[in-house]
């Protein structure tokens, strides 16, 4: 018979090496500069071509996500119909994407097909129509959809600590539905022909037969290469931090947004790794303190969380959850016990010695196969970072001390550091005790 | 294995990580029609120790592992990543749920409470939310299909006791009621002898034969309107359609692909663009193992009526059943679908979780042979299957209506 030891653990083993990536360029494609995470069983390649041309560069509200998402919209020489009967053919996906740094347009295609599609790619990257009733039309889908994203506390909460963090600043968040009015052709146009330059491009490659790819895509856009545009200079402004708080009422909320945070180190200054672990800990999985606590063992929310976000000028940590109303003090006061804890006693090894095996299977979680690969290489490559740096990272990490968490969170996280935003129906945010409480 | 319960396994030796996927045949169509909500309370207890277990996620965090499990209307399936060599952390685990929880009232208590919040974050606290709790029982007058996973209301999961949760264990949480499929850099035979190892004392219990009620023909159409404090007027309409097994589901599948799937399908061009009555709309089935539902969901544009909408809708949907679509519209729908079954087996979480499926719904080959089905639909089976459906004018309404803003 099966007598299986389940009163013990199995042994484990914990891998200390990651996939590496490759940072380098290929050499052969001269004018865009390629990035490849070579692999996968099935013949499916993904390229991405990046643009500094996040929403950081607009000057007109919503002209930078408008441009980015007007480029699905047709071509000189595809109607926006025409553009999508033409991908939809083939199988392949055409998407956009925006953050607050760049902007992207990504083709995800079965290699079989790629070089049918890859000269209307080329063009939707470099020759967009941008045609007004095309315009209207995005407008008025956006406009609906940002209204519906408006009656939502988490939604709501997650703009006011954007403001919280970055009022007044590029990166700060553009949510007035009106702005969309304001919008013009001319305008959408302009931010392209000064923010889309074939020569500040890069591109990614993922998948099977990237190499290959690589030369199509180089075949594809070399008509479109001449680029003699003037640079643009735009220097991101410095951020003055300052901590704030927000307490906003919205009618018939059943549950409050709550998020919380402040400025964090960025990826490569020297205490990041300790951070880094510190933000696991308190929040970054399943097991954190927070998830347990208000999760586990209280019941307050469905879920919480707390993350590291990096932008290209700032890194911020956010701590993010949805209670239950009547809960909204008491989970703001456990959230703010939980920090001080962290800033003020060590971890057991025991804890920190799962959290550092967490992390590593999370970081090889994230490099497992090309598509994962890319997203890592991406990062590496926007922020100027080495190709060893998930190594060296993985390495930091298995040698952070409980004094170097505890030094992390009272260093970073001291209580009138903390900006706060709640989000949640009248009678409970009027009644916040002074804002911050703490156990 | 002789216990019932079932083991498949993919070999891939291109990754360090292996996917342990648990899936059980239960689901919200499994539950009591006076506890609904159940099969996903119960979900989440099953993190909340086991027999010889106390925590379950903390020693596969441990192992460098992650995972997670969902439940819908027809299943409940547990799912974990880890690296290939701590497998047997896995197995420990989930055969020892398998075995039997550790049934804590505190695990239900706190439980209860967290469903609670997670029923009002997803379905009662923002617009639109409560969709499904609307549509489902609209739609659906006797199957188990009538109410929502998160189940009929907050009542019902206040209302679980722990004699609940031990009988609902007891009766499904079974080795010959599950299917645990297994992808990564492991070779079959190494895998097999693990999982005997781990759950070869689990003992094999009866499985009873499902007995769930049939959803009576539709013979009228249902309307109901629902006043909200929401930004825009939705619309929302669904016919009955067979079951996942049924030999036309591929050609359901396609039809709707051809209504709606990107910004060159009819409904899109026809509505959204060219006429403008939507700013956003999509046509798509719930792909129940049960009949199921063929569905359109829009948001209409300011200043357009529901009737006027809902006749373009209409017309749109007759079109496509008198005239059928063109051999080019087929090949686009299929090309994508192709392209779309390749993606979904990109890493070995969704292969293991195919894996699972297939077999559940009757055999894993079915998943070697799904595409060569789909390659399979002709043009006039799309028009059947449209015809069929849309013909008769017996279908279900749900009409969201802005009230005035407070």
């Amino acid at each position: 018979m099966y007598m299986p030891n389940r009163l013990q653990p199995p042994p484990i083993q914990v891998p200390r090496t990651l996939p590496a990536l490759d940072t380098a360029p290929l050499p052969m494609v001269g004018f865009v500069p390629c990035y490849c995470a070579e692999g996968g069983l099935h013949d499916l390649v993904r390229i991405e071509m990046v643009y500094p041309a996040g929403t950081r560069f607009e000057s007109i509200p919503l002209v930078a996500s408008a441009t980015s998402g007007m480029l699905r919209e047709g071509t000189t020489s595809f109607t926006a119909e025409d553009l999508a009967a033409h991908m939809d053919f083939y199988g392949a996906q055409l998407a956009t994407d925006i953050s607050k740094d760049h902007a992207s347009v990504s083709l995800l295609v079965p290699g079989l097909h790629l070089e049918k599609v890859l000269p209307a790619f080329a063009e939707v990257c470099a020759a967009p129509a941008f045609r007004e009733p095309d315009l209207d039309l995005f407008k008025e889908r956006s406009r609906s959809a940002l209204e519906v994203n408006l009656r939502k506390v988490e939604f709501n909460c997650r703009i006011r600590f954007s403001s919280l963090l970055f009022g007044g600043h590029p990166y700060r968040d553009e949510v007035d539905p009106a702005a969309y009015e304001r919008l013009d052709v001319a305008a959408v146009r302009n931010f392209f022909q000064t923010h889309y330059r074939p020569s500040a491009a890069a591109c990614f490659i993922a998948g099977k037969g990237t190499e290959q790819a690589a030369q199509a895509v180089a075949a594809a856009f070399a008509k479109w290469n001449s680029d003699a545009r003037a640079v643009v200079q735009s220097e991101l402004p410095c951020l003055i931090y300052r901590a704030g708080s927000s307490y906003t009422a919205q009618a018939d909320a059943m549950q409050s947004a709550i998020r919380i945070g402040t400025m964090a180190p960025t990826r490569n200054q020297p205490d990041y790794p300790a951070f880094f672990v510190m933000n696991t800990i308190l929040g970054g999985y399943f097991g954190s303190r927070l998830m347990q606590n208000l999760r586990e063992e209280k019941g307050y929310t469905y879920g919480i969380g707390s993350a590291v976000n990096h932008l290209a000028g700032a890194s911020y940590i956010a701590i993010a959850t949805q209670v239950g109303a009547e809960h909204t003090q008491a989970a703001l006061n456990e959230i703010y016990s939980e920090v001080q804890q962290l800033a003020s006693y060590p971890v057991t090894f025991d804890e920190l010695d799962l959290v550092k095996n967490y992390i590593t299977g999370h970081l090889l979680q994230g490099l497992d196969g090309p598509f994962e690969q890319v997203v890592r290489l991406k990062i590496l490559v926007q922020n100027g970072l080495p190709a060893t740096y998930y190594q060296n990272l993985l390495e930091a990490v298995h040698a952070i001390t409980p004094e170097d968490v505890k030094k992390a969170a009272a260093t970073h996280l001291s209580p009138d550091a903390l900006s706060v935003a709640v989000v949640g129906p009248e009678d409970t945010v009027g009644n916040i005790s002074g804002g911050i409480t703490s156990k | 294995m002789p216990n019932g319960l079932k083991l498949l396994v993919q070999y891939d030796p291109t990754t360090p990580m292996t996917a342990v996927n648990t899936m059980y045949n239960v689901g919200a169509r499994d539950e009591d029609p006076s506890r609904t909500g159940f099969a996903h309370l119960f979900e989440h207890l099953m993190f909340g120790g086991s027999l010889n277990i106390p925590q379950y996620d903390t020693p596969l965090q441990r192992a460098a592992g992650q995972n997670n499990a969902f439940t819908n209307n027809d299943i409940t399936n547990y799912y974990i990543t880890l690296p290939a060599a701590n497998i047997d952390t896995a197995l420990w685990l989930e055969s020892d749920r398998m075995l039997s929880l550790a049934f804590t009232p505190q695990s239900l208590e706190v439980q209860r409470k967290v469903v609670v919040e997670e029923f009002a974050q997803r379905y009662l606290n923002q617009p639109y939310g409560d969709l499904w709790l609307k549509l489902r029982p609209l739609a659906y007058r006797e199957h188990p299909y009538r109410w929502a996973t998160i189940g009929q209301s907050v009542a019902h999961i206040e209302q679980a006791t722990l004699d609940h949760v031990k009988e609902f264990f007891h009766t499904h949480y079974h080795p010959g009621n599950a299917i645990l499929a297994i992808a990564g850099p492991l070779e079959s035979q190494h895998v097999y002898e693990k999982v005997l190892h781990w759950y070869g004392d689990i003992p094999g219990r009866a499985l009873l034969p499902k007995s769930l009620p049939h959803e009576p023909e539709q013979r009228e159409h249902r309307l109901e309107t629902i006043h909200a404090n929401v930004p825009q007027q939705a619309l929302h309409l669904a016919w009955h359609m067979p079951g996942r097994l049924h030999p036309d589901y591929p050609a359901y599948d396609l039809c709707t692909d051809i209504l709606s799937q990107g910004q060159s399908a009819r409904l899109q061009l026809e509505l959204v663009r060219k006429r403008q009555l939507f700013t956003s709309i999509n046509c798509y089935l719930l792909g129940s193992i049960d009949p199921g539902l063929v569905v359109v969901s829009g948001m209409l544009t300011q200043g357009t009526n529901h009737d006027v909408a809902k006749a373009a809708v209409l017309e749109v949907l007759h079109r496509l059943a008198s005239d059928g679509c063109t051999a080019e519209e087929l090949q686009k729908v299929q090309n994508k679908f192709a392209a779309n079954h390749m993606l979904s087996e990109v890493n070995v979480l969704s292969r293991a979780l195919n894996l699972a499926w297939y077999e559940l719904l009757g055999s894993a080959d079915m998943m070697a042979l799904v595409l060569d089905e789909y390659m399979g639909v002709t043009a006039d089976q799309v028009r059947r299957v449209a015809q069929r459906t849309f013909a008769d004018g017996f279908y279900s309404e749900l009409r969201y209506a802005p009230t005035a803003p407070s």
